[in-house]
């Protein structure tokens, strides 16, 4: 390895939406450093409540101690008809409801989240519920184990491929319908970091998953099998505009990932390790099956180029042995090479937060926001907006439910009441509108306030400079898939199994600890593997 | 009903001040300080009223954001403490009804082309 300082990757690099839609789960991503934190404590999950019928209908409670405080999963299932069964947002029925509690609910806290949370968006939550979720069943896994078990017989391996017995298609923090604001418990140990309450809540589901299964196939799995079951989640629109609308926290999230990097590319790793990492990664990639011919055809190559891995770790810096590879092929080798610097990163997650939201200070004259906006927004004024495929796409919240969607300028109403994720395009009517003599900024956007917005993004990348995706999101060839992989890779979710351009089903804590295994101080996995 | 989140209250503010013709940056500050101004026991309607005049309540809002010297109430507002002094917050009916009539009018139907390709439909 090499051993002076390696530079951070630049944010031109970095912040593209080609190299995020080949982003892989490291040992920071935020589900990883919650187990990690788990296992660190020897967490002991219990399950104080089991009220459920032979079905598999009923009430579950599960508390786990997590940084000095006790948090419990409240798990509601229901009877759910097959044509009830959808994954798409505008459900509004579930297999299971949950609710992460602040604490051990009583009674009454209980009776509450019962009458609302299997509403979940119709329904209102109290101020100690930091997460709610809901999940269907995997209904052919589902079946299949339950048979399998009923029937004394271990599920068949090809099955098991699926990877979870239910997924969920939502999981709300933040305030949302009543929920505490995550403001209120930020500040506890532990959960700072980013989504923290969310993936202690999956990780949970996970675990009451595998309880039930059991419960209603009447028999008990491996271990190993358990592992091998992580829990499913189907994701669209919804989340892409988060990462626009964060830009500080982005930044935080991929400074530290890239400051990682950097780290493990100046210590002396064990070139043993490396190369056991290398055909795990190998591993992961022979299991990661899925439907879609394209998206299969994509994994078929990073398998094959895979194959060259162990030359390049070999080389002194790895990373820049593989400069002229694919970047699926960069970015599976970025998450190796953070996992084999191992603790010695850890720290890092720590800042992938932001506690204050997105401030920076703007500059007082006209003429110093245009040397702003050039320096460090340039790529954003080089795109010609008024091209009719430069500015196809325009992003919306639905009146049906509230949610963020992507249409087609060209084609559909509604362009007027577009979301401000073309930050793009707003840098660049900015430096257009810019006068020609220095003007105190104040002024002129005093009388230009459409600006402000602008502005402020530009004075954010001037101080965050991981702050934007660098590329015209309202481009025709924008694919919103590719933003979902990005924050999902850093939740930490591995088997990626796109459905189209705006939607993807994945894994959470596939192959991640058991509870009965964090209670043993259980190191976590690498996600990859 | 345990209250409002601020998060949530924030986040209708937010959308009814865009509704009400206010800009993208200009609104996010009315939300936040439609928060705090309902913390420190403000008068609701105060909130509403605002909302009917929006070049005056972008005005007072740019103000705040580029360090002028607002003199509405609101953008006072911001200028105040960030301290967020109690959890919950009390939103009436009245202006609850006033924001999500203005947050109503930021919402695009969607239509069959938009829906291509959402997908999640497919169970398994």
């Amino acid at each position: 390895m090499i051993h002076a300082p390696a530079p951070l990757r630049p944010p031109h690099q970095v912040m593209r939406l080609a190299r995020f839609a080949a982003m892989m789960p490291t040992r920071l991503s935020f589900l990883r450093t919650v187990l990690r934190r788990l296992g660190e404590e020897r967490a002991q999950v219990t399950r104080p409540l089991w009220q459920m019928d032979a079905e598999g209908i009923g009430t579950a409670v599960y508390s786990v101690p997590y940084g000095g405080h006790t948090y419990s999963l409240v798990a509601i299932t229901k009877p759910l008809s097959a044509e009830d069964r959808t994954d798409r947002v505008i459900a509004t029925a579930w297999d299971a409801a949950f609710v992460l509690y602040d604490g051990v609910p009583d009674a009454a806290a209980l009776a509450d989240i019962a009458a609302n949370a299997p509403l979940q968006e119709a329904g209102r939550m109290g101020p100690r519920a930091l997460v709610l979720s809901r999940a269907n069943k995997s209904v052919r896994l589902w079946n299949h184990v339950v048979s399998s078990l009923r029937a004394g017989r271990a599920p068949e391996p090809d099955m098991l491929r699926t990877g979870y017995l239910m997924r969920t298609t939502a999981v709300y923090g933040n305030g949302k319908f009543g929920l505490s604001d995550r403001s209120d418990y930020d500040t506890r140990p532990g959960m700072a970091l980013s989504f923290a309450a969310e993936m202690l809540t999956v990780w949970l589901i996970r675990h009451f998953t595998h309880d039930l299964v059991q419960h209603v196939g009447q028999g008990t799995l491996p271990a190993e099998t358990l592992r091998a079951l992580g829990i499913g989640n189907a994701t669209g629109l919804g989340m892409a505009p988060f990462l626009v609308s964060h830009p500080v926290l982005l930044h935080n999230w991929m400074q530290a990932r890239e400051a990682a990097l950097a780290r493990a590319r100046t210590l002396p790793l064990d070139p043993d390790r490396l190369a056991a990492l290398g055909q795990e990664a190998a591993e992961h990639l022979a299991t990661w099956q899925v439907p879609d011919p394209t998206h299969q055809a994509h994994i078929d190559r990073l398998r094959a180029d895979w194959s060259r891995a162990p030359s390049w770790l070999r080389a002194p810096d790895p990373l820049a042995a593989a400069a002229g590879e694919r970047l699926a092929v960069q970015e599976l080798l970025v998450a190796l090479l953070i996992e084999a610097a191992g603790p010695a990163i850890d720290d890092l997650a720590v800042g992938m937060t932001d506690a204050t939201g997105p401030r920076a200070p703007l500059p007082q004259g006209t003429d110093a926001m245009r040397r702003m906006l050039h320096r460090h927004c340039a790529w954003a004024l080089r795109v010609p907006y008024a091209s009719p495929a430069q500015c196809q796409r325009f992003w919306y919240v639905s009146a049906n439910k509230l949610e963020p969607r992507i249409g087609n300028r060209h084609a559909e109403p509604g362009a007027e009441l577009e979301s401000p994720l073309d930050i793009a395009r707003r840098l660049a009517a900015l430096a257009q509108d810019l006068p020609d003599t220095d003007t105190p900024l104040a002024d002129f956007l005093a009388q230009h306030p459409h600006h402000v917005l602008a502005a402020q993004r530009a004075a954010i990348a001037a101080r965050y400079p991981y702050a934007d995706i660098q590329d015209n999101l309202i481009a025709a060839t924008c694919r919103p898939i590719d933003l979902l992989r990005a924050k999902l890779a850093l939740f930490g979710a591995t088997g990626f199994d796109p459905k189209s351009d705006l939607w993807t089903r994945i894994s959470l804590a596939k192959g991640a600890p058991l509870a009965a295994d964090i209670a043993q101080g259980a190191e976590a996995l690498w996600l990859p593997a | 009903m345990s209250g409002w989140s601020w998060s949530e209250t924030r986040a209708l503010a937010t959308r009814a001040a865009t509704g009400a013709g206010i800009p993208h940056a200009q609104a996010r500050l009315y939300g936040a300080s439609a928060c705090r101004h309902l913390a420190a026991g403000g008068d609701p309607a105060a909130l509403t009223e605002a909302l009917t005049h929006p070049e005056l309540l972008t005005q007072a809002l740019t103000d705040a954001l580029i360090g002028g010297t607002p003199t509405h109430p609101l953008a006072q507002a911001m200028l105040a403490t960030d301290t967020k002094d109690q959890p919950r917050l009390t939103v009436p009916d009245t202006l609850k009804d006033a924001w999500s009539a203005h947050a109503a009018a930021t919402y695009v139907p969607e239509s069959a082309t938009s829906r291509a390709g959402a997908g999640g439909a497919e169970a398994d």
